[in-house]
């Protein structure tokens, strides 16, 4: 082949075939003769490992149990039962066999580890540390990856959390919700405000780098300033990551039957909200943390790998592993099987568990950039550009402008960014940016509680058509 | 739960109204799937250069070497460490071959030990079970009924022969080292022994040649009722000696375009009458025999193949490159334990939409819905000002799904193809533009 002689000469060939090969570009009317073996025809020097280097990916596993359940929770949870603990962790050392098997799995870097449940601390102090190292033996971890492992105050003490720190743990996420013990009952956590801050300090104590806590707004019968008083205590207490969630009521969980029976408070109006919400970023930006995602704030460095991974675009693929975890991966957005006995009777039969998904358009994938990724508050249009080789105004333009005209977004050379009035219509304008045949669809959550209540389930599959 | 309650909560809340149920998955509607269906093998195909020939032809342009037991001997050890890195490689593992090309060079110029030897390798390191199309190119010289059989044993089920022309005038001018009643001799054995598919390429357009010189040639291979057969027009291409002589000599040979064009018609009218359908610009197949190798590397969404050995062109992992050339040079590399890739470039989505195009008119048209489905938009919103410029030259058509060569814009496939470059890929020849000068390969 002409360029490969060509390579093995010296630069003074080249020009003189420059100059002869310029009569080969012909525009119409005269004719190219000139036959295209490879194209694109501008290339590089280059080596194995630029064509064969890995690509990145996040690892989420499920532990689906709890010691007690909370009232407001539609995800996949058991109480905690030892011998059924045992059987799943054996069911999902299995699941991480055969995923870990796959050759495109094994083509892959682990970049991140999460381990959320449930409860994933309701497990021993041994079970912990087989399962983490297991993970470390089967999957390509990349060095010093971030593991994060949600828990519970109750469930964690000084010999566990010793343990996790030595196999890399280095951040945990406490489901705090709140430090006030009077909310703790309403929304049915079992431990005290005071068990919260004992877990913190001692984490903080044992040298763990990153200590996230989740902190709920908008509960029954909550004042605007028992708010403030929950971030105070967080920044008081100097956690890392502070992520912060407007208790949602979802039906079929017990909180929504006590509001609708009356035997609670209503929920604060949307208004209190709207305030309790300003006081976040009020509050925290004040105090050196800094908005990471839409709800969640960080101090410098101390953002979430997983998080990110999740939703910013573009994002990266996840492995969920364990009862009802989400994957996106090679293409595919899919869930496990939900109930513990199904997903544990399936993979001893030697299948994956996967039990309802979908294999994304082309067309998806550009929704799905962008419906996850102004989560994060802005979305880069070069990146829009790089992973579909075309600009985002020709994919989106009537929707960028509709929601700009609304007020929700800003239209930037460089990026969309959401405004701080989008901030509050956030799953509006996620959901502007659905594909047309996902219009009125809702979210796949909390299966199992929507198949308790019968064809309601259903009717998620097919609301109102848009106009 | 009341119906009321469920309204509410159902509901799909349109600004000003304020929806309040988060997103955290995409897509939302979900259905039945089978685990199988998410991790379905890729389908890609081989492509293995053997570079040596027992004669040099001096219109070849390709990656070839004078013919020595010791090098072959050298390189298919080489060929075969490749092969098993490759069989190692979890994107590899993670594919399913569905066809197979072993070019030169002169495949054929391996002896029955080292084809058995090698075809087996691959078979196994690849888990080569079922049959699949395997294509071996081979030269009249370098065949007897012998190799023959042990290459349709192996499963190769195709065999492509350089036979190039009937007229031993012309055989001798471009410096084949065959004679007409060989090449004859080699397709009636490879008839014989039962490959699926034969093929002969044949030349036109060479200096001197002339058209009843051409129609002859034709009828040679319709009358030995081949089932596949591949015209190509000369091109001089500069790195073949034929390109030396004449540059040397200081002009180029002057080969006739209207010459040229009637001969392609006399080919198209030929064939066509003759029960062969053109799929390609340059392949003609009886019914069912069409060569799906080709089509994997042309027909638009072009597939992904591993090439193997010196010079090999890759298409994979959203990468296309080069190996190194020189046999010598690739034995070292692969002796040092690394793939010896040369150069190359990480396609951009805007470079595999170029190129969905460019090698796609090869196959005479592409499908519009094929190109919405592979990028998620409409081919007319990327390549408006390309379409309706080539439209307007009458290069190609553009009819409900398909944008189509027209008889025209046969003639001028490369202006077609060109016009689907990308901007900074333009008035550049093919292999021109090396951003960097290496120094050592």
């Amino acid at each position: 082949m002409f360029l490969l002689t060509l390579c093995e000469g010296d630069g003074s060939i080249m020009q003189q075939y420059n100059e002869r090969f310029k009569r080969f570009w012909k525009e119409y009317p005269e004719r190219d003769i000139e036959y295209i073996r490879v194209y694109p025809t501008s290339v590089s020097v280059m080596d194995q490992d630029d064509v064969w280097k890995k690509k990145e990916i996040v690892i989420y596993i499920h532990i689906p149990f709890c010691k007690s359940l909370c009232k407001y929770c539609p995800f996949t949870k058991y109480p905690h039962n030892d011998q059924i603990i045992e059987d799943y962790l054996k069911a999902l050392y299995k699941e991480i066999d055969m995923a870990s098997a796959l050759p495109y799995v094994q083509d892959k870097r682990i970049v991140s580890l999460c381990i959320g449940g449930g409860t994933p601390t309701v497990l021993s102090e041994k079970q912990l540390i087989g399962l983490l190292e297991y993970c470390k033996t089967k999957f390509d971890c990349v060095e010093g990856l971030e593991i994060s492992i949600e828990a519970n105050p109750e469930t964690v003490d000084s010999n566990k959390v010793k343990s996790m720190l030595d196999l890399g743990v280095n951040r945990i996420s406490f489901g705090i919700q709140s430090f006030n013990d009077r909310f703790l009952q309403i929304i049915g956590r079992a431990h005290k405000g005071e068990a919260s801050i004992r877990a913190i300090n001692m984490v903080k104590e044992l040298g763990l780098g990153n200590v996230g806590i989740d902190l709920l707004y908008r509960i029954p019968g909550q004042t605007i300033e028992d708010w403030q008083n929950e971030l105070q205590k967080a920044i008081q207490l100097k956690v890392d990551y502070i992520a912060t969630f407007c208790l949602s009521l979802v039906p079929g969980t017990q909180l929504f039957k006590d509001i609708m029976g009356g035997e609670l408070p209503q929920q604060p109006s949307e208004q209190v909200e709207f305030e309790m919400f300003d006081k976040i970023k009020e509050i925290l930006v004040s105090s050196n943390y800094s908005q990471h995602y839409i709800h969640d704030y960080a101090l410098p460095g101390k953002e979430c790998e997983y998080h990110k991974a999740s939703f910013y675009a573009p994002q990266k693929e996840c492995l969920a592993l364990g009862a009802g975890g989400r994957s996106y991966i090679n293409g595919c957005f899919y869930g496990n099987v939900h109930p513990i006995d199904d997903y544990i009777n399936t993979v001893n039969s030697g299948k994956l568990p996967i039990s309802f998904g979908r294999k994304l358009s082309k067309k998806d994938e550009m929704s799905r950039f962008m419906v996850l990724g102004v989560k994060f508050l802005s979305v880069s249009k070069a990146k829009f550009r790089e992973c579909f080789g075309i600009n985002v105004e020709n994919v989106f333009l009537e929707t960028l402008e509709k929601l700009e005209n609304w007020g929700l977004i800003r239209n930037d050379t460089d990026f969309i960014r959401v405004t701080n009035k989008g901030e509050k219509y956030i799953s509006n304008v996620c959901k502007a940016f659905y594909s047309p045949e996902d219009w009125g669809k809702l979210q796949p959550n909390g299966i199992e509680l929507q198949k308790k209540e019968g064809d309601f389930f259903m009717q998620y599959g097919t609301a109102p058509k848009k106009a | 739960m009341n119906e009321d309650d469920k309204k509410k909560y159902n509901e799909w809340k349109e600004y000003p109204e304020r929806d309040t149920r988060g997103t955290i998955w995409y897509p939302p509607s979900l259905g039945e799937i089978n685990p199988n269906d998410i991790w379905e093998k890729k389908e890609i195909g081989f492509y293995v250069h053997i570079p040596f020939c027992k004669s040099i032809c001096k219109y070849c342009p390709f990656n070839r070497y004078r013919w020595s037991s010791e090098a072959v001997e050298s390189y298919l050890r080489a060929l075969k460490s490749e092969i098993s890195i490759f069989a190692e490689n979890n994107y590899i593992k993670n594919s399913k071959i569905v066809a197979g090309y072993f070019g030169g060079g002169t495949p054929t110029t391996l002896n029955n030990e080292q084809l058995i030897d090698l075809i087996t390798f691959i078979k196994e390191k690849f888990n080569i079970n079922e049959k699949i199309e395997i294509t071996v190119e081979a030269n009249p010289t370098t065949v007897d009924k012998e190799k023959l059989k042990t290459l349709t044993k192996l499963g190769v089920t195709r065999l492509s022969l350089g036979v190039q022309s009937f007229n031993d005038r012309i055989l001798k001018s471009m410096g084949c080292s065959h004679t007409v009643e060989q090449a004859v001799n080699a397709i009636k054995i490879a008839k014989e022994v039962g490959f699926d598919s034969v093929n002969i390429d044949l030349l036109y357009n060479i200096p001197g040649q002339t058209l009843q010189e051409w129609e002859y040639d034709l009828n040679k291979a319709i009358e030995l009722q081949l089932d596949h057969i591949s015209p190509m027009c000369l091109f001089v291409d500069s790195s073949s000696e034929l390109f030396e002589a004449y540059y040397s000599a200081g002009n180029l040979p002057r080969q006739l375009e209207d010459l040229e064009l009637d001969m392609y018609k006399l080919a198209s009218k030929k064939l066509n009458d003759n029960g062969y359908h053109m799929y390609t610009l340059y392949d003609y197949a009886k019914p069912d025999k069409e060569c799906e190798h080709h089509k994997l590397n042309w027909k638009a969404p072009q597939g992904e193949y591993m090439g193997l050995g010196a010079g090999a062109i890759s298409h994979i992992n959203n990468y296309v490159y080069v190996n190194v050339a020189k046999p010598e040079i690739y034995n070292e590399k692969i002796s040092n334990g690394t793939l010896p890739v040369a150069f190359g470039k990480k396609l951009t989505k805007e470079d595999e939409m170029s190129r969905f195009m460019v090698f796609g008119f090869y196959c005479l048209s592409v499908s519009k819905s094929e190109f919405k489905k592979q990028f998620g938009i409409e081919i007319e919103v990327v390549f408006e000002n390309e379409i309706s410029k080539l439209q307007n030259w009458g290069l190609i058509s553009n009819s409900q799904d398909t944008l189509a060569l027209t008889e025209k814009g046969m003639k001028y496939l490369y202006n077609v193809s060109s016009a689907f470059y990308q901007e900074e890929y333009k008035y550049y020849p093919e292999d021109i533009k090396l951003k960097v000068q290496p120094k050592v390969l």
